[in-house]
């Protein structure tokens, strides 16, 4: 009982660092971390996304890129070529991103994981040279676009802290939003697919159904993790939605762990940090960051925050045998 | 102009195919996936590159030495990554991100060990081109076709008729079942990651001499091999072969007739068709199921 | 309970995972910049200069910090190895001569992978945590259109070495060029056709930005000069076979095929070509390099270009004095030739970068941009350089070089010649 009282106290510490973070990396001169953060704070969101496929209903998706782009050249060619102020053109090009997998994902959702995998990285090769290619050269093709920053409520979200705060604040209300989808019904449904797609469906559970969801809702979070880029680099080009960003995705997913909420955040955290960590050995960085994923993946096949949960679970699950042989 | 077309869809087809014999056979024998294909094709140039010109070796031996030490990598990759996260009896996509990170170590260590300068790797035969039907065909492209047919005439029996073949698929349909039996699943997973990695270098020493030594060399091909395999038929070892060169043709083909611009979009899309409405691919290949 | 630990562990592991990423970037500026990082950023501080002035030789009033972002690893790792070792021996070079207005050379480089976000990332981390002073870099397009915004807004003096027109067009003041436009040196190619008479010319084109905008700008200065395009083919990057392609523009019978490619590419589509029966003229849209006339050996005859430069696999083969020194120097440092011209073209941005420096005797962002756009008769390995045309580019005179039984030469030296004959009498120009 006593740890119910702590927690409070530890979710309110964790908050107010976060929301401190800006001005403490200021005052320790490393401004550049706010900008990592702000990216780390989009792809938390695109991985979280791609765990609710995944992690919860089972569907591996190796083209994931595919929606980061379609969120970020949707809102980039909706503001450019309707005007529409930047906020409204994410949220539709999200929802277009969404659409766009729940289409892909209905005649795929049969499919099971080498046969899925492909399927989704030539749907990622289709949409990456479509960007390349696009008819009379709407999306700037080789060369890209340029676009504006975030304006919210007449407040140009131009510096990197403001954007901060806005990532932060996309960042809880995306998570908050997947802890209640995983919590609830559909939640259930999906966990009941991931485990046995028979078993569920002869329970009575609309399997196509469910898994069209899940890859709809995940498209839906990394679509909006792509318009997000978009207005933070304000520059879109091909060469950032290949083969390559969409590994980046699934190994980001993995080195945290799959289903749950921690285990992307985990992972996008980690994944930052060792990048960040490695910049120094130049040509030798990929090299290291390949070993070191193969060292993680070797030692802790379940992600990084997968393990500790299991360990957790291990160690509570002791001292509640104490705690009962004690009563 | 279209036979010239035909021809060359062809040779690409049976490079396609070569590594497609590569995923197919992981496949079949163990039920797994792989990503490192392409990049043990680069790593074959390379070392039949070194072999070749630099250890002067003459054409066969470097050919054998280069299969072998891609054969041993595999033996090893299987022996010290896959095994490991198998008895560990993790998620499948888990063994995916581990190839992928072996991937990366592949490709950064090949830049490191033999810098980012594109290598030529000297003719092989004689006579530099030989003429069939009227039209001009690289020698070693023909020697690349040959080899392709050998591979998968070699497998398929290897995998049908000999004791060990039948091991490999047994331990693939059910390990436990298998080690009941007295098979050496292991030791049959092994083998078979290793005859890919063999085989994919195979075909990166029979590239060299017709498009360089370079470190990107099998990133595409990599990816279109896998492509070919399922559009084959899963698992099947002609399957590999007719899947590969069916892309191989398909893309020349759009190249040729339709546009370059979006020769790999309609590839992928071909591809997309196949899994959407055959995913059984072209020689019906049962799927194992998950 | 059970959650409730489940949280208080994530919650600690999250602060862990922060205090690890500002551990992780501080180590590495500790690691790697040390000394330079801090002298930097308190360039005020006596003592702190003190300090430097006691390792380094001869230069003294603190350092002058150099970004260098290429991409050191993946498809564009050739040219940006290259760009970098030329880079680190400028800054050597600089520093034995007593370093820039009397301050240290200090280059940092970092791999940027070829892709944008990271091209955004490092601008970031150079100019707030290493506190770079001027960039050379990076000879990816992508990377230099993410990222310029940035180091114009923040008035940082950067060479972009790619060729491409395109980052040139954004009107950043503060981005500047010591190698070729493709745009400046195409019209000097298409001249030359009109001067041979040739009237049917097919492109072959890859799908990055240099290559297309070296298509888009062919296709426009044909059609001013009335020469038709027979055929467009394009091949997405990482293929090597392009036999389709090829087979379409041999049927479609162009007497000049231009090919705009880079790297590896260059020899797999000249040897197809050949192969497939195509012996006549071909231009590239910049330099062939020295590796794929190698790989591609007498396919690579009757190859043309236009560009200031040449590779060359041995020092003997190269007689201009300037670019010789250059060359002795980087197979010392390095005992290899650089395969690829972005070497020549990094060295060169190092040595107006400090013509600039000098002329406006100070290492300010401002001042050196200023000073740049008065700068004239600068001896790079490109030739003289000239910015007074204001738009930020260096180079407007181009040399047409030609591959003549597997060497280079120059196509006035070729006119004429056997070789000249037989690949005229191919592309049907006699």
């Amino acid at each position: 009982m006593e740890k119910n009282k702590k927690l409070p106290v530890a979710k309110i510490a964790l908050c107010m660092v976060l929301l401190a973070l800006p001005f403490l990396f200021t005052a320790v001169g490393f401004q550049y971390g706010v900008l990592v953060c702000c990216f780390a704070f989009l792809y938390i969101i695109a991985v979280s996304g791609l765990d609710i496929d995944f992690g919860y209903c089972g569907q591996i998706s190796m083209g994931h890129a595919a929606f980061f782009a379609i969120g970020a050249y949707g809102s980039v060619m909706l503001h450019q070529y309707f005007h529409i102020p930047i906020i409204f053109t994410m949220v539709i090009a999200t929802v277009l991103a969404a659409a766009v997998g729940a289409v892909i994902a209905y005649p795929a959702s049969k499919l099971v994981f080498h046969f899925l995998s492909l399927a989704t990285i030539a749907f990622g090769e289709i949409v990456y040279s479509l960007l390349l290619n696009s008819p009379k050269g709407v999306t700037g093709n080789a060369v890209g676009m340029f676009t504006d920053s975030i304006n919210l409520l007449g407040f140009s979200l131009s510096s990197n802290e403001s954007f901060y705060y806005f990532g932060l604040a996309c960042t809880a209300i995306f998570l908050m939003a997947k802890w209640l989808m995983v919590n609830s019904k559909v939640g259930r449904a999906w966990v009941a697919i991931r485990e046995n797609p028979h078993a569920a469906g002869g329970m009575g559970i609309n399997v196509t159904k469910y898994k069209v969801m899940a890859f709809a809702v995940s498209a839906f979070y990394t679509g909006f993790a792509g318009a997000m880029y978009a207005h933070l680099v304000r520059y879109i080009g091909p060469d950032t939605f290949t083969q390559k960003q969409s590994v980046m995705f699934v190994t980001m997913m993995l080195f945290g762990g799959t289903g749950s909420i921690l285990g992307p955040i985990v992972g996008a955290v980690l994944v930052f940090s060792i990048t960040e960590g490695l910049r120094m050995f130049e040509q030798y960085q990929m090299l290291i960051y390949g070993a070191l994923l193969l060292v993680v993946i070797v030692a802790l096949p379940g992600g990084v925050y997968g393990e500790m949960k299991k360990l957790a679970g291990k160690l509570l699950q002791k001292g509640k045998g104490g705690e009962k042989s004690a009563a | 102009m279209l036979l010239q077309i035909l021809v060359s869809g062809f040779v690409l087809g049976c490079v396609y195919g070569l590594i497609a014999l590569g995923y197919s056979l992981i496949y079949k024998s163990s039920g797994l996936m792989n990503f490192v294909q392409g990049d043990v094709l680069t790593l074959g140039a390379f070392l039949g590159y070194t072999f070749y010109s630099l250890l002067g070796l003459p054409y066969w031996l470097s050919l054998i030495c280069t299969v072998l030490t891609a054969f041993v990598f595999g033996l090893f990759m299987e022996k010290f990554v896959i095994r490991k996260l198998l008895r560990k009896s993790v998620l499948a996509i888990y063994i995916v991100l581990a190839t992928i990170a072996i991937q990366y170590i592949l490709q950064n260590a090949i830049q490191a060990i033999w810098s980012t300068k594109m290598l030529n790797y000297p003719q092989i035969f004689p006579v530099p081109s030989v003429s069939v039907a009227g039209i001009m065909v690289q020698s070693e492209s023909i020697f690349c076709i040959v080899m392709s047919f050998v591979c998968m005439a070699g497998l398929q029996f290897f995998m049908k008729y000999t004791r060990f073949g039948t091991a490999m698929r047994a331990a693939a349909m059910d390990a436990k079942a298998a080690q009941a039996c007295g098979i050496n699943t292991s030791l049959s997973t092994g083998i078979s990651w290793g005859i890919a990695a063999g085989m994919a270098a195979l075909a990166g020493i029979l590239l060299g001499p017709i498009y360089g030594v370079f470190i990107m060399l099998g990133s595409t091909i990599g990816r279109k091999g896998f492509a070919g395999a399922i559009m084959g038929g899963y698992g099947n070892m002609y399957g590999a072969i007719v899947g590969g060169i069916l892309l191989g043709l398909v893309e020349t083909l759009v190249a040729g007739y339709l546009s370059s611009t979006y020769k790999d979009m309609i590839a992928y899309a071909l591809l997309l068709l196949f899994l959407f409405v055959k995913p059984t691919g072209i020689f019906n290949e049962r799927a194992i199921t998950e | 309970m059970k959650r409730d630990m489940k949280r208080f562990l994530a919650a600690t592991m999250s602060l862990a995972m922060a205090a690890a990423l500002t551990a992780c970037s501080g180590g590495n500026t500790a690691e790697t910049t040390a000394a330079q990082t801090a002298a930097a950023s308190e360039a005020g501080d006596t003592a702190k200069e003190g300090e430097t002035a006691q390792e380094a030789v001869a230069p003294e009033g603190g350092e002058f910090i150099i970004g260098c972002p290429q991409p050191l690893t993946g498809t564009n790792a050739q040219p940006g190895e290259c760009a970098l070792n030329a880079v680190k021996l400028a800054e050597k070079q600089f520093n034995e001569q007593g370093g820039i207005n009397g301050k240290k050379v200090v280059v940092l480089s970092y791999d940027d992978q070829g892709l944008p976000e990271e091209a955004v990332k490092l601008a970031t981390r150079m100019l707030q945590v290493d506190k770079c002073e001027a960039i050379i870099g990076s000879c990816i397009s992508s990377c230099v259109l993410s990222s310029g915004k940035i180091y114009n807004d923040s008035k940082i003096p950067t060479f972009g070495t790619g060729t491409s027109p395109t980052w040139m067009q954004q009107g950043w003041d503060y981005v500047f060029r010591a190698c070729q436009n493709n745009d400046f040196a195409l019209p000097l190619v298409v001249n030359k056709w009109k001067e041979l008479g040739v009237a049917r010319v097919a492109t072959f084109a890859g799908q990055d930005d240099a290559a297309v905008a070296g298509v888009n700008t062919i296709a426009q200065l044909c059609k001013e000069a009335g020469i038709e395009i027979t055929t467009s083919e394009s091949y997405a990057e990482g293929n090597t076979d392009f036999s389709g392609q090829v087979a379409k523009i041999i049927s479609s019978d162009p007497q000049v095929v231009f090919i705009s490619t880079f790297g590896p590419t260059q020899p797999l589509i000249a040897k197809q070509l050949r192969q497939f029966g195509f012996n006549g003229l071909c231009f590239t849209k910049d330099l062939y390099q020295v590796d794929a006339l190698q790989v591609a050996g007498a396919a690579s005859n009757g190859m043309a270009f236009a560009y200031p430069y040449l590779t060359y696999s041995s020092i003997d083969e190269c007689d201009d004095p300037f670019i010789k020194d250059f060359l002795t120097a980087y197979e010392a440092e390095y005992g290899v030739l650089p395969v690829s011209d972005c070497a020549y073209r990094a060295y060169d941005s190092m040595l107006v970068l400090k013509a600039a420096a000098e002329a406006a005797g100070s290492t300010d962002g401002e001042a050196i941009a200023q000073a740049m756009n008065t700068l004239s008769g600068i001896q790079t390995l490109a030739g003289m350089q000239d910015f007074t045309q204001g738009d930020g580019e260096g180079l407007h005179e181009f040399n047409i070089f030609v591959i003549d039984d597997e060497k280079y030469t120059t196509w006035d030296k070729w006119d004429g010649t056997e070789g000249y004959q037989a690949v005229m009498e191919a592309s049907g120009l006699n």
